[in-house]
């Protein structure tokens, strides 16, 4: 049976078939064992990583992925925490930020979200060129995102503005510094698969880049813009 | 446009759609929280817009999860994980500004 599009709707019912066509084979073989041992549990599959195994791409980057939303969760909770405590320090600050240069770091990373896609569908068909294009691409405005982020804080340490400023202050380099330390990492991890290519390992790439662009989409609005 | 149309698109249109989806809830966002005024604001933006900033930022994180992350092929138990844990921290920050300002 050929299988269907993972995008059809018959892909379920698909899966379906195959889970129950196993189940009976599985019954059959125990049924013709003519052994004199008792008959086990039915035999079962045993995957890898269990339920991650349901998750696209390498388990791992999953594991990463989970744990970098429940730091950046917390490091966001604590935030929350110090805007009640002094809401006024918090305005205040945030009223000097650069909201456009934000929103079109937001806007880049988008757009290299879009170009990381593009990779790993096109790396699916085994060419070099259009993956090896499309990270070049999605490098190029990660590059312009962290131009962006440097020009930004120049001109916060051109007014005397600092990590230790005020707790907002503190809050904000720490997350938007871990964040863009992601980047850089996310830069490293592009330029070598463009290399090692293979669909695996581009995949693996863009979920860490997709993830650092998840991350900043939450981090944009609620330093930014909620105020 | 439909669930069974939306899945009928080939991945590459899908992924443009997608991300003309959040470019345009960006520049919603950015509008919401006055981000093209220049001068320096203080008075703060309102529960409305933060609402709307909020569900904006949730469904940007939705469109990237199930579509650039490909979470639309992962069992619905993940799928609805992800968005819930994404739920969480967008209320966090509704009920923060709400107990900050006031209802």
């Amino acid at each position: 049976m050929r299988a269907p599009d993972k995008d059809s709707d018959f892909y379920e019912a698909y899966l379906e078939e195959i889970a129950a066509a196993e189940k009976t084979n599985s019954k059959k073989k125990l049924a013709s064992d003519n052994s004199d041992q008792t008959n086990g549990p039915a035999l079962k599959s045993h995957s890898a990583w269990g339920p991650l195994d349901s998750l696209p791409g390498n388990p791992m980057m999953w594991i990463l992925i989970i744990s970098e939303l429940m730091v950046f969760g917390l490091l966001l909770g604590g935030y929350c925490i110090k805007f009640l405590e002094t809401p006024d320090i918090f305005i205040n600050s945030q009223a000097q930020l650069n909201r456009l240069i934000g929103g079109l770091n937001t806007l880049i990373l988008i757009t290299s979200g879009l170009f990381a896609a593009l990779a790993t569908e096109t790396s699916k068909s085994q060419k070099t060129f259009l993956p090896r294009l499309c990270l070049s691409i999605t490098a190029a405005l990660g590059l312009l995102f962290l131009i962006l982020k440097i020009y930004e804080y120049s001109e916060k340490a051109a007014v005397g503005i600092s990590i230790e400023t005020n707790s907002f202050y503190t809050l904000f380099y720490l997350m938007t510094g871990f964040h863009a330390a992601h980047v850089i990492f996310g830069l490293f991890l592009l330029g070598l698969v463009s290399f090692y290519n293979r669909y695996e390992n581009i995949q693996t790439a863009c979920a860490f880049w997709h993830m650092v662009d998840l991350i900043w989409l939450i981090l944009y609005p609620i330093l930014y813009l909620v105020r | 446009m439909t669930k069974i149309a939306y899945k009928k698109m080939s991945p590459v249109f899908r992924f443009l759609v997608t991300w003309a989806l959040m470019f345009g809830l960006t520049i919603i966002s950015m509008f919401s929280g006055d981000a093209f005024q220049e001068q320096e604001i203080t008075a703060p933006i309102g529960l409305i817009s933060v609402a709307i900033l909020m569900l904006a930022t949730l469904f940007k994180c939705r469109l990237l999860l199930f579509d650039f992350l490909e979470l639309r092929h992962a069992e619905p138990q993940w799928r609805r994980g992800f968005f819930f844990a994404i739920i969480i921290i967008t209320g966090m920050v509704l009920v923060t500004y709400a107990l900050a300002f006031g209802l």
